[in-house]
């Protein structure tokens, strides 16, 4: 059971993964290829800062972990709206609600579904520019672990937006766009909060992002769960 | 005889207005139940509290025997629902979609959706969206039917539909499902359907059940009796049963539940020219039923009207 909902998941979300994928392809090129470079030339028209030029070696600046928590949050958002707007749009929930199955089983197809697709197209891309950055002989500028933390954030902070997106999704309307809410505190909160904090490896900023993904995820089912689907 | 359906005191607000009031329902196992009512009037409200998709406010539902608010997928397995609009994935074809469902059912009757395909000559390797309205109703009645389900719940299950599609739609879930004595609820806006194919109806009016009897006697019951008067008529007088009523020329045109002596006795003492009696077909009998005294008394329309049970 659990395999057809995965399977039709994955059937209804893949194609949004192919342009995202292009892009962070692109941007994995661009950072190899001028992270390697010891006169460091920007990242074109995906650079955000200046300071690029000035950090030629490989996550140095922060421009790779800034597009992967911009493409990576944006493909998590799409993702968990897709899910739920789709169902909406199209009046299958309650087709899909009435399969005789524990709800919290088709909340984890979705979930998991989703997830399969963003490590393919978000973690993979970025797990290959870390493996690349720590292979020794690979470019010309020292290494070390811990200038990948930003990039794990960025990568960290994605489920945010995606259960923000699924629980703005599944919830019913109502006032002042209240839906909406958790969506744009994700983004504001854990989009700028690099920009913000001298550290993001700080525990505190994690213990804060795994309670906010905690709560959602218990938003989302009670949503799922216990709402009306009238 | 156990009932499939049962509900008692179930009610359901949306905000401050109660949508289904205090609904106590019981529909016996082998029957088909026409549940009727105008737009608004709580049908889909209900049956979507009895097939766990809205949580009641208060009162008890069970289904099977069972309390929907605990509805255990189990009972899914044996209870089909088709909701409004026949909502399938697009995306998919007819194998596709089977392939998603089978898994889900145990008793899943791959040789009676084929049949059910074969009969409705529908293409299986074509996508859902690119069906007809008729068409995806006749694929979500297979995927109803094949987990060889006790009881079939549709929501409006004939909207949208032409008269052909309608018919055979209806006449192959008759067939198919009660040749085996399982039970139907399908609420519908077409009278004709119902009166064809249910044993017993339901009429909600304003969230509040006002009839629960069989098609026949709800039929038998309410009259048409128009009241010719020489000159003007006199005001609209009070009675039992009176659900509506229209002063047009010189003649009364009243719609009574339960028409009887002492109404042909208190409408001579009017002094009538003539007073004739007719019977109503479903439709007619529907409308007059579910307009009630609005038509009657201005000023009146909290007024339901006379219920017809049992």
């Amino acid at each position: 059971m659990f395999r057809v909902l995965f399977l039709k998941e994955l059937r209804e979300i893949w194609w949004i993964g192919v342009p995202v994928l292009l892009v962070l392809l692109y941007g994995v090129s661009l950072e190899i290829e001028f992270g390697a470079r010891p006169d460091g030339e920007g990242y074109g028209f995906l650079r955000y800062t200046e300071l690029d030029r000035y950090h030629p070696a490989p996550l140095i600046g922060g421009t790779f972990a800034r597009l992967i928590l911009l493409w990576g949050g944006m493909f998590s958002g799409v993702l968990g709206l897709w899910q739920t707007f789709r169902e909406t749009q199209s009046r299958t929930w309650h087709f899909l609600l009435y399969r005789p199955v524990n709800r919290n089983v088709l909340l984890w197809a979705k979930v998991l579904a989703a997830s399969a697709l963003f490590a393919v197209v978000v973690l993979l891309p970025a797990v290959g520019v870390m493996l690349w950055a720590a292979t020794p002989f690979a470019h010309a500028s020292p290494f070390r672990w811990s200038l990948t933390a930003p990039v794990w954030y960025a990568l960290a902070a994605c489920p945010a937006a995606y259960f923000a997106a699924l629980f703005a999704g599944l919830r019913r309307s109502h006032l002042a766009g209240t839906r909406w809410w958790p969506l744009l505190g994700s983004v504001c909160a854990f989009g700028l909060l690099p920009n913000m904090v001298p550290n993001v490896f700080a525990i505190w900023v994690w213990a804060l992002l795994l309670i906010w993904i905690s709560l959602l995820i218990a938003a989302v089912r009670d949503e799922l769960c216990a709402a009306d689907f009238s | 005889m156990i009932n499939a359906i049962q509900t008692r005191g179930l009610t359901k607000f949306y905000g401050n207005r109660a949508v289904v009031r205090s609904l106590d329902l019981a529909i016996p196992t082998g029957c088909v139940y026409g549940f009727l009512g105008r737009n608004g009037a709580g049908k889909s409200t209900t049956i979507k509290m009895l097939t766990g998709m809205v949580h009641p406010d208060q009162g008890i539902a069970e289904v099977l025997g069972e309390n929907v608010e605990t509805q255990s997928a189990s009972l899914r397995t044996r209870v089909a629902f088709i909701a409004e609009g026949h909502p399938l994935y697009g995306g998919m074809t007819i194998d596709q979609l089977e392939h998603f469902s089978r898994p889900f059912f145990p008793r899943w009757n791959r040789e009676l959706f084929d049949r059910i395909i074969d009969h409705f000559e529908l293409l299986r390797k074509q996508k859902v969206r690119r069906f007809s309205n008729g068409q995806r109703a006749q694929v979500s009645l297979a995927i109803a039917l094949a987990p060889d389900p006790e009881l079939l719940i549709l929501d409006d299950p004939t909207l949208g539909l032409d008269t052909v599609v309608r018919r055979d739609f209806l006449e192959s879930m008759i067939q198919i499902i009660q040749r085996e004595g399982r039970t139907i609820l399908f609420s519908s806006h077409n009278l004709g359907d119902v009166e064809r194919v249910a044993d017993r109806i339901g009429v909600m009016v304003d969230g509040v059940l006002r009839v629960d009897c069989p098609t026949d006697r709800f039929k038998a019951t309410v009259r048409l009796v128009i009241v010719e008067f020489a000159a003007t008529p006199p005001p609209m007088i009070e009675m039992p049963g009176l659900v509506s009523g229209l002063t047009n020329r010189n003649r009364w045109e009243l719609v009574i539940v339960g028409y009887g002596e002492s109404h042909s006795e208190l409408l001579g003492k009017l002094k009538p020219t003539a007073i004739d009696v007719v019977e109503l077909n479903l439709e007619d009998a529907f409308i007059a039923y579910t307009r009630g005294r609005r038509r009657l008394f201005a000023n009146d329309s909290a007024v339901a009207p006379e219920p017809v049970l049992n």
